[in-house]
Parts: structure tokens; C-alpha cells; sequence
């Protein structure tokens, strides 16, 4: 038996502690399925909130994601990290959700906040504020792509996790954040604050490029 | 608008949750799984495709075909057992034996364990408290029999082994065969004869004198004597050795010492996570951009917390 013998670099590695902790949670070990909560909530919260946003029913969808993650965790076999394995999951959810209860999304951050002298908290509603304008812009994407713009754009994953995530091909990730910028650019001149937020964005993929890009 | 760097994220920060609103989370989806475990997705998974595949092919087979290619398919999926549920022994003065498939686990005196699977679906045993005694026939290609102790993993092909868990700490002797075993700090490979883990006598002699990170903690002095002499994992030692040969390397034949730093990374551990990092920098060094990118990116990944993990981010940073 040699130890990772299926690992080449360049490809995934998975820890060795991934497949047993699946394998616990997946013979119903209570502290191995908290020990996976506690491990991996800030990484599914995250992906949630880069893709829909301040969200009104995000208890719901985290509870969504963990059950879906529990429910399945003993078809994990470690050909991609838990990680990995479970943004996915956590993309159907997000996905299932944009695509049942479109209309129904509330951004919190539009309430307006208490007015303050601190410039740098001034900044931050201002920031809220912008988010709140890009995530309705982007309530008007379809959701696949919305999805990947949100992990690529507002989240900073590189283009092939992204594709691994959606279960997508590179050159269509590509295509949906292209697509999903123009969106965005057309919103934007009719919207200054979404503009400058828009400034501060990620190289610009182009759809047939067949590098891996960020 | 300008093009300008990396993602908005940077701006637009992730709102956090009240520690509260996590464990209410947290309950309910632990008491949701809870009502419903044993979960039994595969056998669920493997049925619904079957019949999907069954009505698919339906309108494209003959009828005589579809009719026998039906009955095979439908014994086939009525014969598809569930996964059997775990069972759990709990022993008290006396041991226990337990015939799990085609091998054997013989639960010491005082000791709680869980066993779940099958042969056909690989065997995992859970020792909560005390010491099992494994017979494992040889799988022959079929999934692993597995022994979970703590963080303690131990995977076996065909052997004859002895786990004992006290508390936190886990022990492994192994009488025949060879077995893996595993913690978050690496692998190693167990042979006949032997006693994990190892207790390295001159760890700290030589700690001064090493440039190097430090090597995974030896794991803590076994509460429960081993039956042997203890062997020293032969792994342990080489990561290390073989760590210190490829940094001696560096200066006089980089490329040997690239070769040597990836090696050892395949093989994970403290070790192989410090020669991750090492091979990313030596590739920056030596100007291989895309290379060292790629390695320290994975380093990242993998490590996010590692002894290195900043200075790849900055050698990342500046890479830029």
C-alpha cells in the first residue's frame, strides 16, 4: 500500500482526514457530524453569501446545505476534498433557492443605518449599500450565471474551481461571467454606486479563452 | 471602468453569524439527521437510477429484450441490500468475539466499539474505548477494512492487528501483514512485528540543530505498553532525512532537490507539507513562475493554516 499513491501534482490532494471524518458522520458519529459543522460552516455560509447575498432565509439555506451534506456524506469518496465536495452541494442549494424564490429576495443592508461621524463606518454602509444595488442587479441574471460570476467576481475563486463547483466546463464559466458582466455594466450606467463598486473588480474573462484566468 | 485587481470581496465582506444563531443551526440540522440515521442514501441512489435507466431504455430495446432485460434488472435492484445498520459492543469484564463478514474482531475487556459495512462495501470499526483485535482476510480489490480510532486511522488489506484506544491516544500492533495508518499529521506504514506510533529517542537532542520546521510531534507516549520493542516507522525517519538531504541539495544540485522536496509532498504529513512549500520557493527562486505558483497555490489550499502558509501567500503576492 503506498501512501497517496494516486496523487500527481497538479491534482487534487485529499486529506487523509476528509474521508474519515465522511466516513464517521457517515455511520452517524454525532461528534464526527459536529466536528464536520464546526469544520465547514464558515465555508458554506460564505458561498451562500457571495452568491445571494444578505439573505433573509440564509438559516434556512445553511440548515438546507447541511442536510443535503449529511444525507449524502457516505457517497463521498475522496476523489476531490470535502471542501470541494461540499461547495457543490452548497451551489445546488444556492441554486435550487435563486431558482424557486427569485422574486422573493430581501437585502437586509437596504435599511438604512444610524448615521455616525466614523468615516471608516460611513464607508462601510456606503459599501452595504453598493452590494445591496449589484446583488438586485444580479437578481435579474439568470442563475447559473449569477453563480459563477458571484464565486468568481465576488468571491475570488479561480475559473476551473468555479467549473468544479457548477459542474461546468471551463469555456462556460467563462461565457456565463462574461455574459453576467455585461449585465452588470448595462446596470450600471444607470446606477452610479453599483458603477464605482464595479471598479474595483476582477480581470475580465473572455469567453473562449482557454487559460485559467482569475 | 478600469480593470483593477482581484475580487470584490475584498469591498463587500461576508456579514457574519451570531455564535447563537450557529447553534441553533447546528441543532436543528443534528436533530434532523439524528431522526433519520441510519441514512441509507446509496442503496436509495443505486435503486432510483436503476429505474430511471429502466424507463430511459425503455422505448429503444425490443420487447422481448426490454421484458428479460426488466426481470434481470429488477432481481438485480430487489436483490441490492441496504447497508446493514452498525452495531455497537459494548464488553465489560469479558471480552468479546464478533465475526464481521470474512473476518474477525475480538473486542477487548472494557472497550466500546462500532462496526458498520460490509465486505461488499468495505468495513469501517469505530473503537470509542478500549482495544479490538483485527483478523482481516485479504479484499482482494474489494473496499478496505478500516479501524477509526480517535483521529487514528488505520487501513488494511489483509493482516492481523491489535488497536487500543485510552482517551485521545491510539496504539497499533501489528502481527502479520502490513497496514496504513493515518492522523492529521501523516501516514505511515505499519509492518509485521511492528508498534505504532514510534518513539523517536533523540527528537529533542537534535531539535536545536535543526534549520528546518519541526517534525510532526511524535505522537504521545502509548498509555497502554506495546507487546514489542518499539520500531521505529521507517517513514518517519526517512521524511525527515530525506527533507534535510534535499534542502543540503538545493545549492549544488537544485534540480535533485526539486525532484526529492516533490516527492516527499505526495506523501503528505509535516513533512511533505514543509517540501510543498520548499519546491514552490526553489521554483521561485530559479525563476519558474508558473511552476512555483501552481505549487505554492496548492500549498495554500491544502495548509491554509501551515508553518509556511504566509510566506507562500507573500511569495504569491510578489508573484504577481
Amino acid at each position: 500500500m503506498t501512501p497517496n499513491a494516486a496523487w500527481r501534482p497538479g491534482t487534487p490532494h485529499v486529506r487523509v482526514d476528509d474521508v474519515a471524518l465522511a466516513r464517521r458522520c457517515a455511520i452517524g458519529d454525532r461528534s464526527a457530524q459536529r466536528d464536520l459543522f464546526l469544520r465547514e460552516r464558515r465555508r458554506v455560509h460564505g458561498t451562500l453569501y457571495r452568491i445571494l447575498g444578505s439573505n433573509a432565509d440564509i438559516d434556512d439555506l445553511l440548515q438546507d446545505a447541511f442536510i443535503e451534506v449529511f444525507r449524502s456524506v457516505s457517497t463521498f469518496r475522496g476523489e476531490a476534498s470535502l471542501g470541494t465536495w461540499i461547495d457543490r452541494i452548497t451551489v445546488r442549494v444556492a441554486y435550487a433557492h435563486l431558482t424557486k424564490r427569485r422574486v422573493d429576495t430581501v437585502h437586509l443592508s437596504l435599511v438604512p443605518e444610524p448615521k455616525g461621524n466614523d468615516l471608516a463606518a460611513d464607508e462601510r454602509a456606503m459599501t452595504r449599500e453598493a452590494a445591496a444595488h449589484l446583488y438586485s442587479a444580479l437578481d435579474r441574471v439568470p442563475a447559473a450565471q449569477r453563480i459563477a460570476f458571484a464565486l468568481h467576481v465576488v468571491d475570488g475563486r479561480l475559473i476551473k474551481d468555479v467549473a468544479l463547483a457548477t459542474n461546468a466546463s471551463v469555456v462556460a464559466t467563462k461565457v456565463r461571467i462574461w455574459r453576467t458582466w455585461r449585465a452588470l455594466e448595462r446596470a450600471a450606467r444607470r446606477d452610479p454606486l453599483l458603477r464605482d463598486l464595479l471598479l474595483v473588480r476582477a480581470e475580465r474573462p473572455t469567453p473562449g479563452d482557454g487559460a485559467e484566468s482569475r | 471602468m478600469t480593470p483593477a485587481p482581484r475580487s470584490l470581496g475584498r469591498k463587500i465582506d461576508v456579514e457574519p453569524l451570531p455564535e447563537a444563531r450557529w447553534t441553533r443551526i447546528e441543532r436543528a440540522v443534528l436533530d434532523t439527521v439524528g431522526t433519520e440515521w441510519p441514512a441509507r442514501p446509496s442503496a436509495r441512489d443505486e435503486t432510483s437510477r436503476a429505474w430511471t435507466w429502466v424507463r430511459g431504455g425503455g422505448g429503444l430495446v425490443l420487447a422481448g429484450a426490454l421484458a428479460s432485460l426488466l426481470g434481470a434488472l429488477t432481481l438485480r435492484v430487489l436483490a441490492q441490500p441496504a447497508p446493514p445498520a452498525p452495531t455497537r459492543v459494548e464488553t465489560a469484564a469479558n471480552g468479546s468475539h464478533v465475526e464481521f463478514g470474512e473476518s474477525t474482531v475480538d473486542v477487548g475487556p472494557e472497550s466500546s466499539v462500532r462496526l458498520a459495512g460490509d465486505d461488499a462495501r468495505g468495513v469501517m470499526v469505530v473503537v470509542d474505548r478500549g482495544r479490538v483485535e483485527c483478523e482481516v482476510t485479504p479484499r482482494h480489490g474489494r473496499p478496505p477494512f478500516m479501524v477509526q480510532a480517535g483521529s487514528v486511522e488505520v487501513k488494511v488489506i489483509g493482516t492481523h492487528f491489535v488497536v487500543t484506544r485510552a482517551g485521545a491516544k491510539a496504539t497499533v500492533d501489528v502481527q502479520h501483514g502490513q497496514v496504513e495508518v493515518s492522523n492529521g499529521d501523516g501516514r505511515w506504514l505499519v509492518g509485521a512485528g511492528s508498534h505504532w506510533p514510534v518513539v523517536e529517542p533523540d527528537a529533542n537532542a537534535d531539535a536545536d540543530a535543526d534549520p528546518a520546521p519541526t517534525p510532526p510531534a511524535p505522537s504521545p507516549a502509548p498509555a497502554i505498553a506495546p507487546a514489542n520493542t518499539p520500531t521505529l516507522a521507517p517513514a518517519v525517519k526517512t521524511a525527515r532525512a530525506r527533507y534535510e538531504a534535499a534542502s543540503r541539495l538545493e545549492a549544488v544540485d537544485p534540480d535533485a532537490a526539486l525532484a526529492q522536496y516533490r516527492d516527499l509532498a505526495r506523501h503528505g504529513g509535516r513533512w511533505g507539507q514543509n517540501a510543498l512549500f520548499a519546491a514552490g520557493r526553489l521554483d521561485a527562486d530559479r525563476g519558474n513562475r508558473e511552476e512555483s505558483r501552481r505549487l505554492l497555490l496548492q500549498y495554500v489550499s491544502l495548509y491554509p493554516d501551515g508553518a509556511n502558509a504566509n510566506d507562500a501567500r507573500e511569495l504569491l503576492n510578489r508573484m504577481r
